[in-house]
């Protein structure tokens, strides 16, 4: 009987150890994504130029919008034309505002 | 001692007992460390990001979830120290939130919207200013009227690109043309590969430009006021 006893207690600990690791992938999953669009967001950039039909700002993976007085998005970036000749802009790899 | 273990092991009522504790032990205890685990997921998939930039003598910020997790902005810290909350509608992969502020926001919390009890604080990203680039081929012409209006010297009034003061600009060199109007305008001279010289009516800016610069007129009329 304590032969069936010690196979039990080693069958449970086999099944909470799997459960143990299948409940803590999802977890350890989640840091490696997170770690990965925090260094994505880090390089994020956005450029500014004038075409024929007004100024326009880029911003990565080919997203565009026209610049208006007004701030509006692009991409993951908010940015309004200042003046004729500069933009003001934010963006995910802009230092923190606090630290203005 | 080891007559009850010996019992808990060999009598099959000690037996059923002890496995009945030990499974509910191991299933008590894998939930405590699902729930943990759960909340430490979803707080790691909620990807806000918060931004401003000053707009008008206000601030402002914008809230976008670069995630799939949805959230709702729950409340934004200023400067100050004070709070402003906030109970926005969820929002969900790439959708943004706007608000205006009269002080400068630096951190925004959000909670998300599968369970309302993880949240996170992101700090606001600042702002940057930008020179708006002129493609090399071009040449950009800003012309800058303004509705001020005061008197000059000797019986002269000067306008400054109110309505009835019309100017015009004409471009020659590389490429030729002209252009008139009474208030602000913005055009590219495109394409050039050389330096344009400019005559201007009632604009006062530079006489050349080269390929790739932004040249600025201000509208400048100045009339003989009536004795």
């Amino acid at each position: 009987m304590s032969s069936v006893f010690t196979a039990v207690v080693l069958a449970i600990a086999v099944a909470v150890g799997i459960a143990a690791v299948a409940i803590t992938w999802p977890m350890i999953k989640s840091n490696f994504d997170k770690s990965s669009w925090s260094g994505s967001m880090g390089l994020y950039k956005i450029g500014f130029t004038y075409t024929k039909s007004g100024a326009y700002a880029y911003a990565q993976n080919g997203v565009s919008a026209p610049l208006n007085g007004t701030p509006g998005f692009v991409g993951y970036c908010i940015a309004y034309q200042y003046n004729a000749t500069t933009a003001i802009y934010s963006c995910p790899s802009n230092q923190p505002s606090y630290q203005r | 001692m080891s007559q009850f273990l010996e019992e808990l092991m060999t009598e099959p009522i000690g037996f059923i007992i002890t496995m009945v504790i030990l499974i509910a032990g191991a299933i008590g205890g894998l939930y405590s460390y699902w729930t943990y685990t759960n909340h430490v997921t979803l707080q790691n998939y909620l990807w806000p990001i918060a931004e401003v930039v000053p707009y008008k003598g206000n601030y402002y910020l914008a809230v976008i979830n670069t995630g799939y997790e949805p959230f709702v902005v729950k409340q934004i810290y200023l400067s100050n120290g004070s709070t402003i909350s906030a109970n926005t509608k969820p929002l969900t992969h790439n959708q943004w939130w706007f608000t205006e502020t009269s002080q400068l926001p630096i951190a925004v919390k959000v909670c998300s919207a599968i369970d309302p009890r993880v949240c996170a604080v992101v700090p606001v990203h600042g702002w940057a200013m930008a020179e708006v680039g002129v493609p090399p081929d071009a040449i950009l012409v800003v012309v800058e009227g303004n509705n001020t209006q005061g008197q000059g010297g000797q019986g002269w009034l000067l306008l400054r690109g109110s309505g009835n003061c019309p100017w015009s600009l004409t471009w020659y060199g590389w490429a030729g043309g002209s252009i008139s109007g009474t208030g602000n305008l913005t055009f590219l001279i495109q394409p050039v590969y050389g330096d344009v010289h400019f005559i201007p009516t009632n604009l006062l800016g530079p006489i050349e430009a080269t390929p790739g610069s932004a040249v600025i007129f201000k509208v400048v009329c100045i009339w003989q006021s009536a004795p």
